[in-house]
Order: structure tokens, then C-alpha cells, then sequence
């Protein structure tokens, strides 16, 4: 099981200059990987500057492990060229698909809980690690729809998903209770059939409430809910790396930090599972 | 129904706004359900939307907020992504303009197109070291015709014909707004980044041509005769000299070869 990092943010390029200009107190950087899946230029040199100063770790969009066309290799060759470069303490990616036909919708598209699709992903999951020498870590994802074909609870699928392919899991709380309101379940279930040893990160994160669903937005605070189910998810699966992510109205980098402050001191105290 | 065919379903979903993709959804009758299945169609397109107005700022300027949203609009759905990376989404942007508005603007938004894309090119081309002129002190003067110069990674030529450039300074800076998308005598620019900034210069027809040769790795002196064919044979040294005094001030240059001697 990887180390715990404690708090950290996902790395923006607003942030960039006032990280290395105020060195502010946050644990760890998590850097989404294809920002920096270029050749050359400002992205890489911030990030190794950053990296020299911070325990860094990738997260990933475009892994598509849940796709039925083929690992793409190109991408898995320049993510271990990455991996070689900045040597983050770990990887992960989404539990999703991005696309089929040599195409790619951009977005986390949700898979049927089936075990045929089980099956497709235990042997995908390793080939991956087999191929960059590591395991890696897969996020829960939001979702908007479900599928008919779908044959256990997400909790229950990614759990088997876990122990099968033998990978580990970034829990997403926040998309935990996104995905609680979307598809009427109890969010507190889906965290106890969690694999508690299998979840080496947490992530944290904004949203938009609609009338009657949740759409993840990265673009908010941390709601409410979401830290109150994150208490009870620290209570249960103990202390882990927990990182907020921001990814639109971008708010100056003491907000996020004093933001941080408050995962910090929620996670003192202690709450029944 | 098989993983493949229902991924297929959605994306056709997606893409084309095919239906068949709810048969396989729960509560596809929900009241929310149009709402929900917009949050993938309607996302795919912000986010290809987004990631353009991050390359095309100038366009975005030029067209007004409106009719940008509405070409794009056009452009995503002639155009899907092919790339995992959305960064390499929308090169043929200008193409799409070029062939869908009336001219004059045509012309000017077509290269004011490639401008941007190649300032991104440039921005996050690979890293290398530019080669310092005391090298030049090393090479024998019988060597001189011979010599190769490397360019960095970064090195870009972009020939514009057009005010492109113009309206793409009044993009980022403001100022008088060019009265009209007039048509401009072809100049070429070079683009190239030093450390981590991206720079830009516009060539005479002499240095353009000398990093032509240079781009596809010919020799001084084949520099030298294609400097000589714009500015006369007596002008080509001294202007061949200015030029390589140039591209050492600019850090254009990353390394130099000399071509063995054919044998007679």
C-alpha cells in the first residue's frame, strides 16, 4: 500500500508561480498526466520545479480502461516516459471509458456493473500495470445515467474490481455522494463495501446541485454533505492521502489551502462510520 | 446487449444524437432523464468549445463571442476528436473557416488559424540547448560551405499573407481595431520559443528562404545561394553573416554538422 501523503491539491497552472514563490503548506501535488504529455516547454518545466519541491502523483483522463477497443499504446508509452521523468509516487485513472472507433469524447462515460464488463476490466487493469511496472489506482467516477444491464451495486463492483485485477483505489467521496443522489442510494453503504485496505487516495470536490440530480463540477467549495461523508469515510478506512480538486473558477491558492485546512481538521475528529 | 455495441450506442449518442442508447439507460421515461443524457452530449461539445477558445483567443476576438460559438459549434460537429489529449484537438480549424466564410475575412481568419495553432506548437515544443557562437571559432573556412545548422525543436516558419498578425495583436493588446481584413503583402515570420517563452519575428525574404534551407538541413552554402537568389551575389555574405548573427542572438540555433567532402 502506498504511503500516506496526507493533503494535497491538484496542480493548476494558476497556481504555478505562487507555489514556487510561497512554498505554501500543502503535503502533495497531484498533476493531471495529460497536461504534461507534451513533448516540452512551460508545463514541464513547472512541473519538475514543482516536483523537486513536492511528493507528486499523476492522475490520469484518457486511460479509457473500461474501453472495448484496445489499450492505446501510444498513450501508455508516453505516460511511462512520464513516470521515468517526474517519478510520481503513484498513478491513477478513472474507472470510466472515453471512447470507441478511434474516437474520444473527452468525458468519464459511466460502465454497466455486469460481470462480463468485470471480466474485460480485471484483464485490462493488468495489462496496464504489466506494462508500466506498478499498480495503479482507480477512481470512481460520477454518473448521470445508469444502465439496465448493470448486475451489482458500484460499491460491490469496485470491490471485486480491486481484489480481481489486484489494483488500488482512489476513493472519491465526493462523486460517492453525487452518485448517492443520481441513482438513490445510500452513500454510507457504498463506503463500507469499500475495501478499506484497497484505497491508498481520497479526493475531494465541489459540485452543482440541480433540481433533482448533482452534476460534478470541480467549479465549487466542498459541499457540505460531502465533508460530513468524508468524516465518516476517514472513520472507516483510517488515514489516507486526501487531495481537493478545483478545476474551474479557480479561486486564488490560499483559499484552496485554508479550504485544505478544514479536510485537516475534520479529519481529527472523529465520527462513527 | 454486448459491452462493445452499448459503448458504441452511447457514443453514437453522443456524437450524432442517435437514438437507442435509452432502451439500455434506467428511468430513460424520468422527467430529468433529457437532462441527465445532456450532461455527456451537451459536456462533449463545452469542453471541445473550451479547449479551442484556449488555442484560438484571436479568433475568438475577431469573430466576436457569437459567431465563434456558432462556427465552433459547426467545426465540433464536422470534426470529432481523434486524439486522447483534447490539447491536439482543432488544427484544421482554419481549413473549416477558410472553406465556410466568404472572403475577404476568410483569408485572414485561415491565417490567423495557423498562427495560433503554431504558437501552441511552439509553446510546448521539446526542450533542447541553444548552441553558443564560439562554436563557429572551431570550424576550418574550407568547412564553412559545409556546415549544417541544426535548429532547435522549436523553430517554427509560418507564411502569412494576410493582416493576420495584426488583428491577432489587437486581440491580446487592444487598441485601434484594424479597420478592415485588407490584404497584406506575404511575409513570413519565425517562431521559437527561448526557455519558456514563446517569441516571434518576421522575416525578409532572405532569412526566410536561408531557414528553409536550414529546416531541411542543407549546408551554409546552400544557405548562401538561396540568400544570394533574393538579395544578389555581391549582398549575400554580409547578409548571410547578419542572418546566422541573428539566429545566435534569438538561441534559434541547437547544434552544427559538417557534411563529409564528396569525393571529386
Amino acid at each position: 500500500m502506498p504511503e500516506n501523503l496526507g493533503f494535497g491539491l491538484g496542480l493548476r497552472p494558476d497556481h504555478y508561480e505562487a507555489i514556487l514563490a510561497d512554498r505554501p503548506r500543502i503535503d502533495f501535488f497531484e498533476a493531471l498526466t495529460e497536461n504534461y504529455l507534451v513533448p516540452g516547454g512551460k508545463p514541464l518545466y513547472f512541473l519538475d520545479r514543482i516536483r523537486a519541491e513536492y511528493p507528486l502523483v499523476l492522475h490520469g483522463v484518457s486511460l479509457s480502461i473500461g474501453s472495448t477497443e484496445p489499450l492505446n499504446t501510444s498513450y501508455l508509452e508516453a505516460l511511462k516516459g512520464l513516470i521515468r521523468r517526474v517519478e510520481p509516487r503513484w498513478v491513477s485513472d478513472h474507472l470510466c471509458w472515453t471512447g470507441v472507433d478511434g474516437l474520444n469524447l473527452h468525458d468519464l462515460m459511466p460502465i454497466p456493473h455486469t460481470e462480463s464488463a468485470l471480466a474485460h476490466l480485471v484483464a485490462r487493469v493488468r495489462e496496464v500495470q504489466d506494462r508500466i511496472g506498478q499498480q495503479i489506482l482507480l477512481e470512481n467516477v460520477s454518473s448521470y445515467v445508469a444502465y439496465r444491464s448493470s448486475e451489482m451495486p458500484e460499491w460491490e463492483f469496485l470491490a471485486q474490481l480491486a481484489e480481481r485485477a489486484d489494483c488500488l483505489l482512489l476513493l472519491d467521496v465526493n462523486n460517492v455522494y453525487v452518485n448517492s443522489v443520481n441513482h438513490h442510494f445510500d452513500p454510507d453503504e457504498f463506503i463500507r463495501g469499500i475495501p478499506a485496505s484497497r484505497v491508498a487516495q481520497i479526493h475531494l470536490a465541489g459540485h452543482q446541485r440541480q433540481d433533482k440530480y448533482i452534476i460534478d463540477t470541480h467549479d465549487a467549495p466542498v459541499a457540505e454533505p460531502v465533508w460530513a461523508l468524508f468524516q465518516r469515510t476517514r472513520a472507516r478506512i483510517g488515514p489516507v492521502a486526501t487531495m481537493i480538486e478545483r478545476d474551474a473558477n479557480i479561486p486564488p491558492l490560499e483559499e484552496l489551502v485554508n479550504e485544505l485546512d478544514l479536510a485537516r481538521d475534520l479529519s481529527r475528529i472523529s465520527v462513527a462510520a | 446487449m454486448h459491452l462493445q455495441e452499448l459503448q458504441s450506442l452511447f457514443q453514437q449518442c453522443v456524437l450524432e444524437g442517435r437514438s437507442g442508447i435509452e432502451a439500455e439507460l434506467t428511468d430513460s421515461e424520468g422527467e430529468d432523464f433529457p437532462a441527465r443524457l445532456a450532461t455527456y452530449t451537451d459536456g462533449y461539445r463545452s469542453r471541445l468549445l473550451e479547449a479551442l477558445e484556449t488555442t484560438y483567443p484571436g479568433i475568438k476576438a475577431v469573430l466576436g463571442e457569437a459567431e465563434f460559438e456558432r462556427t465552433l459549434r459547426q467545426f465540433i460537429e464536422a470534426v470529432p476528436s481523434r486524439h486522447y489529449s483534447i490539447r491536439y484537438y482543432g488544427e484544421t480549424l482554419g481549413d473549416f473557416i477558410g472553406a465556410t466564410h466568404s472572403k475577404p475575412d476568410a483569408k485572414v481568419l485561415q491565417d490567423l488559424a495557423r498562427w495560433e495553432w503554431v504558437l501552441a506548437e511552439v509553446f510546448d515544443a521539446p526542450d533542447d540547448t541553444p548552441m553558443g557562437s564560439e562554436r563557429l571559432t572551431a570550424v576550418a573556412p574550407e568547412s564553412w560551405p559545409l556546415v549544417a545548422f541544426v535548429l532547435r525543436a522549436s523553430v517554427r516558419s509560418v507564411a502569412i499573407s494576410s493582416n493576420a498578425v495584426q488583428w491577432w495583436r489587437w486581440a491580446r493588446e487592444g487598441g485601434v481595431k484594424p479597420t478592415a481584413f485588407e490584404s497584406a503583402p506575404a511575409a513570413s515570420w519565425r517562431l521559437w520559443r527561448q526557455g519558456v517563452g514563446t517569441m516571434f519575428r518576421s522575416m525578409d525574404a532572405a532569412e526566410s528562404a536561408a531557414l528553409a534551407v536550414a529546416s531541411a538541413g542543407g549546408t551554409f552554402g546552400e544557405m548562401c545561394e538561396a540568400i544570394a537568389r533574393e538579395v544578389g551575389a555581391a549582398d549575400a555574405p554580409l547578409r548571410a553573416a547578419s542572418i546566422l548573427n541573428g539566429w545566435f542572438a534569438d538561441e534559434v540555433i541547437a547544434d552544427l554538422t559538417i557534411a563529409p567532402n564528396e569525393m571529386p
